[in-house]
């Protein structure tokens, strides 16, 4: 636990150093919940960490930029598309077990995004002024992004009612997901996004971390000497299953922008996640800040399984868990423009 | 014909430029590492008055502000300013000289 917060220092630290020369003041979609999940996808590259899922996430977004209309030099032709990728490390159990023996254990993942901007509200007309709404005569954005992924993952199980020589063993695991997340941005200071995503996943989180050292006893013939090798053994415990489960995502941000050095914005979210049984209800409050640099973060508190259908504990008090993610914002990767 | 004129154009801001327009043309502004989006460009005519577009997307209360040589003759003493409100600032002018 001590080494996964000396981590996460270090981590910001190094990020701050690097941190003081952009600071661009614009949307940053970098809200998620518990398990990196998020409706509010929008073209902007980051490097960030998630303690909750002990995740460490790199994307990167790329878009075209408008052209000129040959033939009317004062028409703006835009390019609405942009794509983009997504690689992400967790480790059920910890960021300080994403490399166990030098090599990277648990939990890869890989995301392209394929994306359209302004799909039902024109951001900008022809000529590259500013297309407002409603009475308030308010600026909207929209982005519509369609997510394919896959994971991978090996983990070490132990399970004691097997015959000794089975009951450490490890189990691969192939995961997919796909998501169709669609964002709007009303009056540069609320974002709602809301997205449908089907996915194979599985329950290690659920599983209990054991740790025991496995020794090797080689005894000489002569029966004058006896060598012990000693390994440590990082295994989960209890019944892992995979399964194909559907999670319907609301998120709703909104951002406070006093004339001063530092923006922060509320977020709250909320999960509907349908596997073959029960609905299971996720749901959550976040706070973030927006300093003048690079880095942006924040805290959120929530609870994976609200109405308590699959918990083991009935006190909702006990089923809420708080996470910290930071980002370090890669500039020019996707801000938003024409 | 409109006479040319060496025009140099400075927009300072911590937002996002979206457009900005010369005489009713885009022109392309490039960012330097000091959040200054400048352009310089030689013999570009100008028809009586120079009429200038800025719009702005990002935070609301990101202000800009905008200063435009024209023959190395500063004609905004008093740099021409905006403030993103409603999550955008577009703003059309004209400068005498």
């Amino acid at each position: 636990m001590s080494k996964k917060y000396y981590l996460l220092t270090l981590f910001i630290f190094s990020l701050f150093l690097f941190s003081h020369n952009s600071r661009a003041q614009t949307f940053k979609p970098i809200f998620e919940d518990g398990e990196g999940r998020t409706s509010i996808i929008a073209p902007l590259g980051f490097l960030g960490v998630n303690t909750e899922n002990s995740s460490i996430r790199f994307q990167y977004f790329y878009s075209k930029s408008g052209e000129l209309n040959p033939k009317i030099p004062a028409e703006i032709k835009r390019n609405r598309f942009y794509w983009g990728v997504d690689v992400a490390g967790s480790a059920a159990g910890g960021l300080s077990n994403l490399f166990s023996y030098g090599s990277f254990t648990p939990g890869t993942s890989a995301s392209l995004f394929l994306g359209h901007r302004s799909l039902l509200f024109p951001a900008l007309d022809k000529e590259g002024a500013p297309v407002l709404h409603g009475k308030n005569e308010v600026a909207i954005e929209d982005w519509l992004t369609f997510r394919v992924g896959g994971q991978v993952a090996n983990y070490t199980l132990y399970d004691a009612t097997l015959p000794f020589a089975n009951q450490v063993f490890s189990e691969k695991f192939r995961g997919y997901l796909t998501q169709l997340a669609y964002n709007i941005l009303i009056s540069g200071a609320t974002s709602i996004g809301v997205s449908w995503d089907v996915a194979r996943v599985n329950n290690i989180d659920d599983l209990t971390p054991v740790q025991f050292r496995q020794q090797t006893i080689i005894p000489d013939p002569s029966g004058q000497i006896t060598r012990i090798f000693e390994r440590e053994v990082n295994a989960y415990s209890g019944g892992y299953e995979s399964y194909i489960q559907n999670t319907y995502s609301l998120d709703a941000v909104h951002y406070f922008t006093p004339a001063s050095n530092i923006n922060y914005a509320l977020h709250a979210y909320g999960r509907l996640k349908h596997t073959a049984d029960r609905p299971v209800y996720r749901a959550g409050l976040g706070f973030y800040l927006f300093p003048q640099s690079k880095i942006a973060g924040g805290v959120f508190v929530e609870s994976g399984d609200l109405t308590n259908e699959i918990s083991a504990t009935p006190q909702l008090s006990k089923r809420i868990d708080m996470g910290l993610t930071v980002k370090f914002i890669l500039p020019g990767l996707g801000v938003p423009s024409p | 014909m409109a006479k040319t004129y060496k025009v140099q154009v400075e927009l300072s801001t911590d937002a996002t430029l979206q457009l900005f327009k010369l005489e009713g043309y885009p022109m392309a502004l490039t960012r330097t590492l000091d959040n200054v989006y400048r352009l310089s460009i030689h013999d570009f005519p100008i028809d009586g008055e120079l009429d200038y577009y800025v719009h702005c997307t990002g935070w609301n209360n990101t202000s800009w502000s905008l200063k435009i040589l024209v023959d190395d003759k500063d004609v905004t003493p008093e740099s021409i300013k905006g403030v993103i409100e409603k999550g955008y600032s577009a703003v059309r002018g004209a400068i005498k000289f």
